[in-house]
């Protein structure tokens, strides 16, 4: 693949791992969460987010294609930040691997200049897209979105078993791997369901576990659409109500709250 | 809040007595030459007016005094036209704004400025004007010191009356006592004698005098103490607080600031970080005040220890914005390529928001504007400015401009004339005004070598003549400007240069479709080449074109990319500029993107800052740069706001002033969406510009800023 679409790439994010770190996010999902706050990222189609700020409207463009050699450049001019900061560059999205072969031909290029590298990825893809990624990769963000199954099938439109297969696979194989868990109301925000997880995740051998705190501030980006949010009448959570469920983690892995 | 400033907060007001007391000194001796009047005048102010003492204070000497007298209008009256015929100096005529030679005042104290006064009055003696200088400084000098008598014995007469400490008035008082007399031996004592010559400034009507290096040359009187054991660091800090506080009563009895700057860490001057437990102190003492007054600068070097940047971070945001950041390397090197030596360079200090000054050895600071944008405007109109009624050069029709070079060519004569009307403007300022009869023998006491020379520190007593500063507007009005022709015109030929030129003059009304192409051009802060290479252009011309300038002391013109509030008054005398700004609108603020068109994030902001030659700047620049209050509160995001700023410095950066994003900023930004168009959340994977979310959820991000 000469070319990639992507909604954006984002300078200076101070959330999607260590350091300073740009992060390209891919267009393009096959889970369709419920709770997504990136849905402009769901659909490998180019949109337009349409806002309504005060009287007026603004209009964004959002899915552009790319080619490896324009993202490198671009996640090149921040070189120094990143050197400075242990930081490097994310790839995040929608689900990246779903354009593997692209993104396997830029990491290359990107590590070649000895950058660090996190795939951020939600895992339902065939293990040849992991497997090609693998050698340029310092870091996988890796979901972890259910405890089991039919969990995972309520809320999204994926095969569990084959994400836990890959993750399996990417253990066995030595990969460095950080368990990112969204904490979602009605679902697994509970002592009980984070129990379960973590016991899924011990069994499995992860080492590193994050929290991320449920976030509707995507909903604008719903409207924008022209889309339904069920999660918009739910409420942003605060570091501060985690602190039960990352004692649970803390437990068994080396675990903190991001976002 | 803190004690004291609600103490200063609940002083009477009667108005200010400086110009009566005035009149009584120069009635003293109504003969004397002018310079001696000065100094009787001097000496009235400071010995007439009351001392008082506030009841939190722990360091004597504040000027409540002056607004605790009721003032018969008729006798002000009378003082006044005497006092406004003798006159001061101006701010364009080198009167304030000036860092004292502190470090020699503790270090010989009264009675060695006495005795070197001395010794340089017998080497004059055949001289005339010299002996009336040297007599000045004395009567300044015996005024400072009666200043401190008066204090210290008013502490004594108020022991026993309740609410004040019997302890600290003693204490206060011995030490006031002692530093009249001896050289200071102790912290308290050191702080005392730096503080009451601030205030002896302040009573003398000046304003934006800087503190200076307070963590170096207190220094070995922290040292001395704490080996003693004389001195906790809770002491310290809440000594700090004293004198920081009173520097809030300009806030409350005159309404606006006294931009004391005070300046911390750097490098000695071998070089070396200077970084100590006072440059910590200072920072905590200024944080805990959260008051505007003291105007905190930190000089951050390769070698400054990141607790120490930290530190500053942790302070700013607070909400406080203080300290503002500087890069020591680049301003070091910018003094020295100026021709100044390397130790004197390195002990810079700033004066008044961030001038860089060469401590107490140059005579004080003065700058003007220099508008850039309206050479635009001459470009396009033959010489005439659309907006400021000035003439440039007539450099021809546009219609003849058929390349971006023949562009930059009359550019550059445009610039080159307004910097000799603004040289003009400056020297018909000095002219005005007899030097002999304008002296100032108090400031010059602490101005290396005045004493020696036996001169007024305008007249050849200081180390350095004076220097000018400009102050250059509009940088990325400027660049955005150029990459707007060259875009639009040149490359994409889109558009004429005559019709640009007709858009500007009709404000782009019935232009639309153009300025929309002018708008979407790219824009300076977004590390972009195309315009990126013209603000690194446009510093090196215009340190070009004052580096021939001279003042008319023989001093050196430095530039500044720094506006302060100025790029708003700057900008109505500008037409409508290629960028796509409207007529009379701001031009760009200080060193600064255009307000909301820096839109690739920090990183690129900076990249972009980070591609002129700053070494050229030797006044110093401003950029502005704001975040959320987490990049502040959590420890890891704080890591990365350090690695950001280091890397700015390390690339050339020359300052940067931070700000949290306040609460107070978000509510706006929800009530007026187009004045932020920006603003940025962030969260884990997560991006957005806040005026596209609704309301619910700006809600809940107010709800995550709350602040500590």
């Amino acid at each position: 693949m000469k070319t990639a679409i992507i909604s954006d790439i984002q300078h200076f994010c101070v959330s999607d791992g260590d350091g300073i770190r740009t992060t390209v996010f891919f267009k393009g999902c096959n889970l369709r969460c419920k709770w997504c706050h990136n849905v402009e990222c769901i659909s490998e189609m180019p949109q337009k987010l349409r806002y309504v700020i005060g009287a007026k409207e603004k209009i964004v463009d959002c899915g552009k294609t790319v080619t490896v050699e324009e993202v490198l450049q671009e996640l090149l001019e921040d070189k120094r930040f990143y050197e400075n900061s242990g930081g490097g560059v994310t790839f995040s999205g929608g689900e990246p691997l779903l354009q593997s072969e692209f993104l396997a031909v830029l990491m290359q290029r990107v590590k070649e200049h000895g950058i660090h590298c996190i795939v951020d990825t939600a895992g339902d893809v065939p293990f040849a897209a992991f497997a090609r990624v693998i050698p340029y990769t310092d870091t996988f963000f890796f979901d972890i979105k259910a405890a089991n199954s039919e969990d995972f099938l309520k809320y999204t439109c994926g095969n569990f078993e084959n994400v836990l297969s890959n993750l399996r696979k990417l253990v066995a194989q030595n990969v460095d791997v950080v368990i990112r868990i969204p904490v979602i109301p009605n679902h697994n925000y509970s002592k009980e369901y984070m129990q379960k997880t973590c016991d899924l995740l011990r069994e499995i051998g992860v080492k590193r576990v994050q929290l991320l705190p449920f976030n509707r501030l995507g909903s604008a980006k719903y409207e924008a659409l022209g889309k339904l949010y069920l999660y918009k009448n739910f409420e942003t959570m605060q570091k501060s109500d985690l602190t039960e469920l990352l004692e649970i983690c803390a437990q068994y892995f080396d675990a903190k709250i991001d976002g | 809040m803190h004690n004291l400033l609600k103490e200063i907060e609940s002083q009477p007001n009667l108005g200010c007595c400086r110009t009566i007391l005035a009149y009584h000194g120069l009635s003293e001796n109504l003969t004397a030459p002018n310079v001696v009047l000065r100094a009787n005048v001097f000496r009235s102010i400071l010995t007439e007016c009351p001392p008082v003492v506030y009841q939190n204070d722990l360091i004597l000497g504040n000027f409540a005094g002056l607004y605790s007298l009721p003032i018969d209008e008729r006798e002000e009256k009378l003082a006044n036209t005497f006092i406004d015929l003798l006159g001061t100096r101006d701010f364009f005529q080198h009167s304030d704004h000036f860092t004292a030679d502190y470090e020699k005042l503790l270090r010989v104290g009264v009675p060695g400025l006495l005795e070197e006064i001395q010794a340089s009055l017998e080497k004059y003696a055949g001289d005339q004007e010299k002996t009336n200088t040297l007599r000045a400084m004395e009567i300044c000098l015996r005024a400072y010191k009666e200043l401190l008598l008066i204090y210290s014995e008013k502490a004594i007469s108020l022991c026993g009356i309740p609410g004040y400490n019997n302890d600290i008035l003693r204490k206060m008082s011995a030490d006031a006592q002692t530093v009249a007399f001896e050289k200071p031996t102790t912290f308290r004592q050191a702080l005392q004698l730096v503080w009451a010559w601030h205030l002896s400034f302040c009573l003398e009507g000046k304003f934006a005098m800087a503190l200076g290096r307070m963590d170096q040359y207190l220094y070995p009187f922290y040292l001395a103490d704490k080996a003693a054991g004389r001195i906790t660091d809770e002491e310290a800090v809440a000594l700090f607080e004293a004198v920081f506080a009173k520097i809030h009563e300009w806030h409350h009895f005159l309404k606006y600031e006294d931009v004391a700057n005070i300046c911390i860490a750097g490098v000695d001057e071998n070089g070396e970080d200077a970084t100590n437990e006072l440059s910590y102190f200072i920072i905590e003492a200024v944080k805990n005040l959260n008051i505007p007054g003291p105007n905190l600068s930190a000089r951050i070097s390769a070698k400054t220890p990141d607790s120490l940047l930290d530190a500053a971070l942790v302070s700013i945001g607070t909400g406080l914005g203080y300290p503002a950041l500087m890069n020591n390397e680049v301003n070091v090197e910018a003094l020295i390529k100026k021709g100044y030596e390397v130790k004197d360079s390195r002990n810079f200090t700033m004066v008044g928001c961030v001038e860089n000054f060469l401590t107490g050895q140059q005579p004080p600071w003065a700058d003007g504007r220099y508008n850039a944008p309206v050479c635009l405007d001459y470009v396009f109109f033959n010489g005439y400015g659309t907006q400021n009624f000035r003439h440039g050069i007539k450099t021809g029709d546009c219609s003849e401009i058929q390349t971006m070079d023949e562009f930059i060519r009359r550019l550059e004569i445009q610039l080159r004339r307004l910097a000799d009307e603004e040289m003009l403007l400056y020297q018909l300022r000095c002219d005005k005004i007899n030097p002999i009869n304008y002296q100032q023998p108090f400031l010059s006491i602490l101005c290396q070598d005045c004493i020696g020379r036996g001169l007024d520190v305008n007249m050849g007593g200081a180390k350095y003549p004076a220097t000018y500063g400009l102050g250059i507007m509009g940088i990325a009005t400027m660049a955005d400007s150029l990459a707007a022709i060259e875009q639009v015109v040149f490359i994409d030929k889109k558009a004429t240069l005559t019709e640009l030129r007709d858009a500007l003059a009709a404000d782009f009304v019935g232009y639309a479709d153009l300025q929309q192409l002018l708008l979407d051009a790219p824009k300076y802060g977004n590390n972009r080449e195309i315009v990126d290479k013209y603000a690194v252009w446009f510093v090196r011309k215009v340190a070009e074109i004052f580096d021939e300038k001279r003042t008319p002391q023989g001093g050196r013109v430095f530039c500044g990319i720094a506006s302060n509030i100025n790029n708003i008054y700057a900008g109505k005398e500008v037409g409508a500029t290629p960028d796509g700004r409207k007529a009379g609108a701001p031009v760009s603020d200080a060193a600064s993107p255009m307000y909301g068109k820096d839109c690739r994030g920090s990183t690129a902001t900076f990249n972009s800052l980070m591609k002129p030659d700053y070494t050229d700047i030797a006044v110093g620049s401003v950029i502005n740069q704001k975040y959320s209050p987490v990049m502040f509160s959590d420890p890891e995001k704080r890591r990365k706001l350090l690695a950001l700023i280091r890397t700015y410095f390390e690339g050339g950066g020359q300052e940067v002033q931070i700000n949290a994003t306040s609460r107070e900023t978000l509510i706006d930004a929800m009530n007026h969406p187009e004045k932020y168009p920006n603003l940025i959340v962030r969260v884990s994977g997560f991006s957005a510009y806040y005026v596209t979310l609704n309301r619910m959820v700006q809600e809940d991000i107010l709800n995550r800023t709350q602040q500590r």
